[in-house]
């Protein structure tokens, strides 16, 4: 274990401000934050264990998705009858990535977060079109369970009817976005917002939504398991949780644009180095 | 909120000149609550993250009784499997 000492004034500091960075740079590329913490810090901190930091990490996830998924509520685009539902798998996968991250080594963690980053960075930089998925019918469980849903869209003024399909698929996908978030200390919406839109396709402002809503409940669960071990360092949630909410304000209300194609390139450019840096580094090579 | 508990319990270890952090299995709320009772930093921060970490399965339990005003027993049920295994997950740790 540790020696809790290892993190001094200087280190609180420097955390605050990384988490601030994370938070912005986190929103404006429709991120998390835990994606940029986590690597930094477990690059940076090499001593802390993994676990430690997707603890820390998994409690600012939680913070971030309180303080945002009120407005989206609010907006009436969130699903909340497919949250609560997809919510079943997710949370269950939450408890069994948490659990079960006790047991593996901080190797092999660093090196599922590196093949994560990596494909983060194929989102990022493969830029999708969004589009609205028409002619979708649900199938019997989305039917049985009334999925589907509409949504007031502010861009264009419509109103928009969509259905839920392959309810199963994404189903399962929710409890793998689950067990990535809690054994990882990320939000998971990685994986649940290209579920929702790609796999049921549902439109990408309501995967996104309804993933955010989600999220707070997922990491709660996962946040839970973290705290019992005692793998929640005080001094290390104080600086970084209030830093990623802080950023991830700033780059959602002040920061309102989309970036450049050749940001997001060069973004996409620098995850793949950290994924490379963080599968390396479990490898055993240090450079 | 949470973040304010954060801020003072940061201020706190400021003020008693940068101690070693107490580090308890937080899901025992008793022991959270006194260290948070007696002015420890660290406990500060743990009530500050017990917060937080209430404000989600509050909105689960809130869910869950506007789907039984509604009368919709299918979402009720839904939300109750989920708020189940939240508890699982809050009272797991409690015993081990």
């Amino acid at each position: 274990m540790l020696d809790p000492n290892v993190i001094g004034p200087l280190d609180v500091l420097l955390i605050l401000l990384v988490s601030v960075t994370a938070g912005i740079i986190g929103a404006v590329f429709g991120l998390g934050g835990g994606i940029i913490i986590v690597p930094f810090l477990s690059l940076a901190y090499p001593t802390i264990p993994f676990p430690v930091v997707a603890g820390a990490s998994i409690v600012s996830v939680v913070a971030t998705s309180s303080a945002s998924a009120a407005t989206y509520v609010r907006d009436h685009v969130t699903n909340i009858r497919l949250g609560m539902f997809l919510e079943m798998s997710t949370v269950a996968g939450a408890l069994t990535g948490a659990i079960v991250s006790a047991y593996f080594p901080d190797k092999f963690l660093r090196i599922f977060f590196g093949v994560l980053l990596a494909v983060v960075a194929t989102i990022v930089i493969w830029d999708r079109k969004i589009d609205i998925p028409k002619g979708v019918i649900g199938d019997r469980i989305a039917q049985k369970l009334r999925l589907g849903g509409q949504y007031h869209d502010h861009a264009t003024g419509e109103i928009i009817n969509y259905d839920v399909t392959r309810t199963p698929i994404t189903f399962s996908l929710s409890y793998f976005a689950g067990i990535v978030s809690g054994l990882l200390g990320v939000g998971g919406g990685v994986v649940k917002v290209p579920a929702m839109n790609l796999v049921s396709r549902v439109p990408v402002k309501v995967a996104s939504a309804t993933s955010n809503f989600m999220i707070g409940v997922t990491a709660a669960a996962s946040a839970t398991v973290y705290l019992s071990r005692g793998e929640v360092y005080p001094l290390l949630v104080a600086p970084l949780m209030p830093g990623v909410v802080v950023g991830a304000t700033i780059g959602t209300r002040v920061l309102h644009v989309a970036p450049p194609k050749k940001v997001k390139a060069t973004f996409g450019v620098i995850l793949i180095v950290t994924s490379a840096l963080l599968i390396l580094r479990g490898l055993g090579v240090h450079i | 909120m949470a973040c304010l508990f954060c801020a003072i319990g940061l201020a706190l270890w400021a003020a008693a000149g940068y101690p070693a952090q107490k580090l308890i299995s937080a899901s025992n709320i008793v022991t959270v609550f006194q260290l948070a009772t007696s002015a420890d930093f660290a406990g500060i921060i743990y009530l500050g993250i017990l917060v937080l970490i209430a404000t989600p399965v509050f909105r689960v339990i809130v869910s869950a009784i506007g789907f039984s005003v509604e009368k919709d027993r299918q979402y009720l049920m839904i939300s109750l499997a989920v708020l189940s295994m939240l508890l699982i997950g809050i009272f797991s740790g409690s015993v081990a």
